[in-house]
C-alpha cells in the first residue's frame, strides 16, 4: 500500500531528527540532498550536493544505488572512506520514499560487542603473559646471581692450588731439566701446558663472574697508549717467535694521552694479539697499529689467517662460542677472552669493531675516547 | 608520612582513567616511578582508590560498563608498568595461588591481591579469569602453595565459588584459603562458615597487616 505523504515526512523526520543512524536522503542519481549531524560529525559538513557513492570503500567498482534498493535487505554492509581516520562499516537500508530514497546505516552492534569482549580478554591475556615473563626474568636475573657467585667462589678457591702445580712444575723444569729424560721431561711440559690453562681459564671465570655481578671495577688513570701497548707486545713477540710469525708494528708518533684503566686495556690488546697469533700460520705476518682519529685512540690487529664466515661472527662475543677457525698450533681456547674483551671495552665507553672474509683473515679494532668519561 | 598521590593528581589520573586516555595515566604512573613512590601506595591510593571509584559511577548509571571495562583494561596495563620494580625484592620460601572462579571474567581485584603478596616476599602465581576448577587443582598440586586466594567480584558467581571451594577442601584438607572480591561488598560470607580454611579479607590493607 503506497504511504501517504504525511507518513512518509514523519518517517524521514524520525530518521534524520531522533534515530541514533546515519541517515542520508538520495535523490534517484544517487546525490546526497540531506543528511544528519551524525553524518556531518562523521564525514564532515560538506557532503551534501556530492554522490553516495564516492562516500563507499568500492573496490570491485561495482556499486550501483538501484541494486541495493531492489534488494530491499535490511543489512547490507558497506564501508565508508572516513576523513582523518580509519574506514568504518555499517549495515545499510535503502527505501525508496515517494522521489527520493531514504538511506540508513547503523552499527553491527553484536559484532561491536563480539570485539570489545575478546579484546578484554587478549588484554588480560597479555598483561597476565606480561606478568608471567616480568616473574620469570626476576627469577632468572636471582639464578644468574647464584651462579655467578658460585663460579667466582669456585674459581677464586681453584685458582691457589692451580699456581702451587704450575710453579711446581716450572720448578722442576728449569732444576732438573738435566736429570730428567725426554719422556719425563715431555711429562712436566704438559703437566705445565695444562695448569697454565687452568690458571687462564680460572682467570677468566673470575672476570666474567665479576662483569655479571656488576663488582667489574674500573682504576682510571691517565696513561700514554703507547707505553700499554709495548707492555702487551713483550708476550705477543714471543708468541709470535715460536709459531714464526711476523708482526709489524706500527704505532703512531705523539699519541695523546688516554684515561683509561691500563691494566684492564693491556688484557684486551693481549686476547686481541694472542688471538691474531693463535689463528696464524708460520710464514704470515700479523699487523699492529696504534693511531689518534677524530679525538679517539685507534688501536687494531689484523691476522691473515682464515678469517671467519658472517654466521661465525655473529656468535663471536657470546662466552664459549668458537668461531670454526682452527688454531694453527692446536692452542687451546678458554671460549671467553673475546666477551672479557668486549665487556672491557664497554666499560671504557669504547667502541670493537671486526672485519673478517672467509679466506682473508680478520681485522679487530678498538676505539677509546681520549676525553675523560665523567663518572 | 605523607603520600606522594595528592588529591590534584589523583583527580587528574582518575579523569584521564575516565576519559579513556591510556598514555596520560601512564605518564602520571611513570613520573610517580621515577620518584620512587612505594609501590603499594600506587597500588591502595591510586590504582585501588580509582577503580572503586569507576565502579560507583558505574552503579549509578554515570558511566557505561564500556567505560568501566576500559578503565579496567588501562589499569591492568598500569599494573605491568610496575612489575619491573615488583619481582625484585628479597623472596621468603611462600608460595600463593591467586585464581578466579570459572565464569569469573573480573580479574584485576585478584591480580593486584597477587602482586601484594609479592611485594610481601611470597612467590604469587596468578591464573587469571575464569579458570575451571579441574586447571586451579592440577596447579595447587603441581606447586603446593603455602595458601590459595579465591576472588570473586561477581555475586551471581557465588555458586562457582561454592564449586571452587568444594573442590579445593576436599582435595587438599589442611590448604589455608583467602577469599575476597568486590561480590561480598554487601555481604554474603556467611557462606565461607560452610568451608574450614577459608578466610574473608576485605582489603588490600587488611591483608597486607596479616603478611
Amino acid at each position: 500500500m503506497p504511504e501517504s505523504p504525511a507518513h512518509s515526512q514523519a518517517i524521514l523526520e524520525y530518521f534524520k531528527n531522533v534515530a541514533p543512524v546515519l541517515y542520508f536522503l538520495l535523490n534517484q542519481d544517487g546525490i546526497i540532498l540531506s543528511v544528519n549531524r551524525y553524518c556531518q560529525d562523521l564525514l564532515g559538513a560538506t557532503i551534501v550536493g556530492r554522490s553516495f557513492s564516492e562516500l563507499l570503500i568500492d573496490f570491485q567498482q561495482s556499486f550501483r544505488l538501484e541494486k541495493y534498493i531492489c534488494k530491499n535487505a535490511d543489512r547490507s554492509l558497506l564501508s565508508l572512506n572516513i576523513p582523518n581516520s580509519l574506514p568504518r562499516s555499517y549495515l545499510f537500508t535503502f527505501r525508496r520514499i515517494n522521489d527520493s530514497i531514504l538511506v540508513f546505516g547503523r552499527s553491527d552492534t553484536e559484532e561491536l560487542e563480539q570485539l570489545r569482549l575478546e579484546l578484554l580478554r587478549a588484554n588480560q591475556d597479555l598483561n597476565n603473559l606480561t606478568r608471567s615473563l616480568h616473574k620469570k626474568n626476576a627469577q632468572l636475573a636471582h639464578l644468574n646471581t647464584i651462579k655467578n657467585q658460585f663460579l667466582g667462589m669456585a674459581a677464586h678457591d681453584l685458582r691457589k692450588p692451580i699456581s702451587v702445580i704450575l710453579n711446581y712444575a716450572e720448578f722442576l723444569l728449569d732444576e732438573t731439566a738435566e736429570q730428567l729424560d725426554e719422556e719425563h721431561t715431555s711429562f712436566l711440559r704438559r703437566i705445565e701446558h695444562s695448569a697454565l690453562f687452568m690458571k687462564r681459564l680460572v682467570d677468566d671465570f673470575l672476570d666474567v663472574s665479576a662483569i655479571e655481578a656488576g663488582s667489574f671495577q674500573l682504576n682510571i688513570a691517565q696513561v700514554n697508549p703507547a707505553e700499554i701497548l709495548e707492555r702487551s707486545l713483550v708476550l705477543a713477540r714471543m708468541q709470535a717467535g715460536k709459531k714464526r710469525v711476523a708482526l709489524a708494528v706500527s704505532v703512531a708518533p705523539g699519541l695523546s694521552e688516554i684515561f683509561i684503566d691500563a691494566d684492564k686495556i693491556e688484557q684486551a690488546m693481549n686476547n686481541l694479539l694472542g688471538n691474531a697469533i693463535e689463528h696464524s700460520a708460520a710464514g704470515t705476518c700479523v699487523s699492529v697499529t696504534l693511531q689518534e682519529v677524530d679525538e679517539r685512540i685507534v688501536f687494531s690487529v689484523q691476522d691473515q689467517g682464515v678469517g671467519m664466515s658472517q654466521e661465525a661472527m655473529k656468535q663471536l662475543f657470546t662466552p664459549f662460542s668458537t668461531t670454526g677457525a682452527i688454531k694453527t698450533g692446536g692452542e687451546k681456547s678458554t671460549g671467553l677472552g673475546l666477551t672479557i674483551t668486549r665487556k672491557i671495552i664497554d666499560a671504557h665507553q669504547g667502541e670493537m669493531t671486526v672485519e673478517s672474509e672467509e679466506g682473508s683473515g680478520t681485522t679487530f679494532t678498538m676505539h677509546l675516547k681520549l676525553k675523560k668519561n665523567d663518572g | 608520612m605523607g603520600t606522594k598521590i595528592k588529591a590534584d593528581l589523583y583527580q587528574t589520573y582518575l579523569a584521564s582513567l575516565l576519559r579513556g586516555s591510556k598514555s596520560e595515566c601512564l605518564n602520571i604512573v611513570t613520573t610517580l616511578l621515577e620518584n620512587k613512590i612505594e609501590i603499594r601506595e600506587l597500588y591502595t591510593e591510586l590504582f585501588q582508590k580509582s577503580m572503586y571509584r569507576v565502579g560507583e559511577l558505574w552503579e549509578i548509571n554515570e558511566i557505561s560498563v564500556s567505560r568501566e571495562h576500559l578503565a579496567t583494561a588501562i589499569t591492568e596495563n598500569m599494573l605491568s608498568v610496575t612489575y619491573p620494580y615488583l619481582f625484585t625484592g628479597v623472596k621468603s620460601d611462600k608460595t600463593a595461588i591467586i585464581s578466579c572462579t570459572a565464569n569469573e571474567y573480573h580479574q584485576l581485584g585478584g591480580k593486584m591481591v597477587a602482586d601484594i603478596f609479592e611485594l610481601n616476599g611470597w612467590d604469587a602465581y596468578f591464573l587469571g579469569a575464569n579458570t575451571p576448577v579441574k586447571e586451579l587443582l592440577q596447579f595447587i598440586d603441581e606447586i603446593k602453595p603455602d595458601l590459595i586466594g579465591v576472588s570473586l567480584a561477581v555475586y551471581f558467581n557465588l555458586p562457582a565459588l561454592k564449586v571452587t571451594l568444594e573442590a579445593i577442601t576436599s582435595h587438599f584438607q589442611n590448604l589455608d584459603i583467602l577469599v575476597g572480591g568486590h561480590a561480598f561488598i554487601w555481604g554474603g560470607t556467611g557462606v565461607l562458615k560452610n568451608y574450614p580454611g577459608a578466610h574473608y579479607y576485605e582489603s588490600l590493607a587488611q591483608l597486607e597487616a596479616d603478611l
